[in-house]
């Protein structure tokens, strides 16, 4: 996947790296091999130990899972061959296709309020506003603290007697709410703790974006007696563009691929409520031991990002030459 | 006409609004964040029952801090998850910091047979969500004979396309002239790399360091998978165990595990800030 950004030499401060900002000419490049020859055998030495491990922890995998997700296979004894019928009985499974609702149900709404707060906060941030950098530092820093600390510490605030959140239901006569075990408000909750620990994570990159948008487009927009709206809408949000569209691609990726904050708040329930795919799959290898079936699950997870990638990666490449 | 020059992007922007709304917005996302932490803190130094006669916001007289750290100690290994956590966040990356600077320079400044094809390939595992591996990765370790052990925690994560990737990209940037230079000195291609192109990739190699040891950090279906006894658990794991056992309903002391645990991080952060926001404002990518 390639960080996107406009070309270097149009970045102000905090402008986004050369070296990690390929442009797509240059993944080009690199796919038809350039550099030196002649050291053919120092470069295989070089690459070895990268093809070796990918082999056998990343494409044997794959091809080992494809393999289970056509058996039936509890571990104990050998896997026994069943052929599609695994994917067969996926296709109307109630638990399986609630588990792909409630995850696409998590990601899409947690992206809807993600990209928002962070552009917002991004673009406050962007107006070389006193305190800034002490700003930008509290506002990231829960994209450092540890998940399942994290899943901790929320736990505590919304536990239902003596929880902070208390504090801040009770004046409207709102008190001892099970927010992580009821069925309507334990996904709401978990996507604020999502909230709470995304936002200043994408709020940096946005912000790097809008660094790297030249002055001299304001200035001329303005010139054209643009306002502050139409400065938005027609200079920052078309130049961010690569930007959103890679905020949208991470965020989506990551949450479809959630696992940690739902086995440490909320356990999947409560009555499967916020039983994500990733966990469904979990449970279905690791605590029912049913390999074959679990394989298959994550099977069509693969193949359903790997065509959202692919219209998001269409959807990505830049409009004609070099342009942001 | 109004005379814009960077000198006055100051103005301009300042009269874009005025301040004091921002400052509104930005103290009250601040807010956001640090008061759930602070409340942490303040928990941890309750007794159990406190949390259930007295309101959240009420500050002991008494603080009940030691008791409650005496707690998590008797109850979970604390220091035994943290070395672990340690040992094994510290191996990946130093693992991942030595072979994505080699497969980085190979594809960034060789010319060699497969190399487009390797460098494909490198970039399509990036695409394979982690899920789909860890059956097959549980099988390979268990017939290895690596569950619960290091090994079994570090090796599967030893590398990332992630890695090689932005290595390549930085590496990429190493002038061709200075290579050239110091092969005419005589200089074999293991010195170049070493002592030539490696120093002038620090930054590289630290936004690596960072962005990969924080993910591997918080990194908890694969400890789940991997590990059985108690003295394998990461951190995370280990807090992962705690909140679901039935003492749970013990806040206090769930909260004083939980400020041990965040404290290294965010000490760690007040110091590194402006290492950790830049890796992640030039990466774009974790993990």
């Amino acid at each position: 996947m390639t960080a996107i950004s406009p070309s270097a030499n149009r970045g102000r401060r905090f402008a986004v790296r050369g070296f990690m900002a390929p442009s797509f000419a240059r993944l080009k490049g690199a796919l038809h091999g350039g550099g030196a020859p002649g050291h053919a055998g120092t470069a295989w030495l070089m690459v070895l130990p990268s093809v070796v491990f990918f082999a056998t922890f990343v494409f044997y995998p794959i091809g080992n899972a494809a393999y289970v997700s056509l058996t039936s296979w509890d571990l104990i004894g050998p896997p026994r061959f069943i052929g599609w019928r695994n994917y067969e009985r996926l296709l109307t499974d109630p638990n399986f296709l609630h588990s792909a609702w409630v995850t696409v149900y998590y990601s899409v709404v947690l992206l809807a309020f993600e990209l928002p707060i962070s552009l917002g906060l991004a673009i406050l941030l962007d107006r070389n506003i006193k305190g800034r950098s002490f700003y930008q530092a509290v506002i990231f820093a829960p994209a450092v603290l540890t998940l399942v600390v994290v899943a901790a510490l929320w736990r505590v605030v919304l536990a239902p007697v003596g929880g902070l959140i208390e504090v801040v239901t009770e004046p409207f006569g709102v008190t001892g709410v099970q927010w992580l075990n009821n069925r309507d408000l334990a996904m709401p909750a978990v996507i604020l703790v999502s909230l709470w620990k995304n936002v200043g994570y994408y709020m940096v990159i946005f912000l790097a974006g809008l660094q790297a948008i030249p002055m001299t487009y304001y200035e001329a927009a303005r010139l054209d007696g643009a306002g502050r709206w139409a400065l938005f809408r027609y200079v920052t949000l078309p130049l961010l563009r690569p930007f959103l569209l890679f905020v949208m691609v991470i965020s989506v990726i990551r949450a479809a691929q959630a696992f940690s904050l739902f086995y440490a708040l909320t356990n999947g329930g409560p009555a499967d409520a916020t039983k994500v795919l990733p966990y469904l799959i979990y449970e279905t290898a690791f605590g029912f031991n049913r390999m074959g079936y679990a394989s298959a699950m994550a099977m069509l997870m693969f193949a359903a990002l790997l065509v959202l990638t692919a219209v998001q990666f269409s959807l990505l490449r830049p409009r004609g030459g070099e342009s942001a | 006409m109004i005379p814009f020059s960077s000198a006055n992007r100051r103005a301009y922007l300042r009269s874009l609004a005025t301040d004091w709304p921002a400052h509104a917005a930005l103290i009250f996302g601040c807010a956001l964040i640090i008061v759930p932490l602070a409340w942490m803190v303040l928990t941890a130094t309750k007794t159990h029952e406190d949390v259930f006669t007295q309101a959240p916001w009420w500050i002991p007289d008494h603080p009940n801090l030691v008791q409650n750290i005496k707690n998590v100690f008797a109850r979970i290994d604390f220091g035994r998850y943290f070395f672990n956590s340690l040992v094994v966040c510290a191996a990946i990356t130093l693992l991942d910091l030595v072979f994505a600077t080699l497969a980085g320079y190979a594809l960034a400044k060789y010319r060699f047979p497969g190399k487009p094809i390797i460098f494909a390939i490198i970039i399509a595992t990036m695409m394979v969500p982690f899920i789909v591996l860890v059956i097959p990765q549980y099988l390979i370790v268990r017939d290895l004979g690596w569950l619960d052990s290091y090994a079994g925690l570090i090796v599967p994560f030893a590398i990332s396309s992630f890695g090689i990737f932005l290595m390549r990209q930085a590496l990429a940037g190493t002038p061709d002239e200075l290579i050239d230079a110091a092969r005419i000195d005589g200089a074999g291609e293991w010195r170049i790399l070493l002592q030539i192109v490696v120093p002038m990739h620090t930054p590289a190699l630290i936004s690596l360091g960072i962005l990969r040891f924080l993910s591997e950090w918080d990194s908890l279906l694969w400890p789940l998978v991997a590990t059985n006894s108690a003295t394998m658990r990461t951190m995370s794991l280990g807090m992962a165990i705690m909140q679901d056992d039935r003492y749970q309903t013990d806040l206090p002391t769930l909260m004083a595990a939980a400020t041990m645990a965040l404290a290294p991080v965010v000490i760690a952060y007040s110091f590194l800030q402006r290492y950790f926001i830049k890796s992640v404002a030039g990466s774009g990518l974790k993990s």
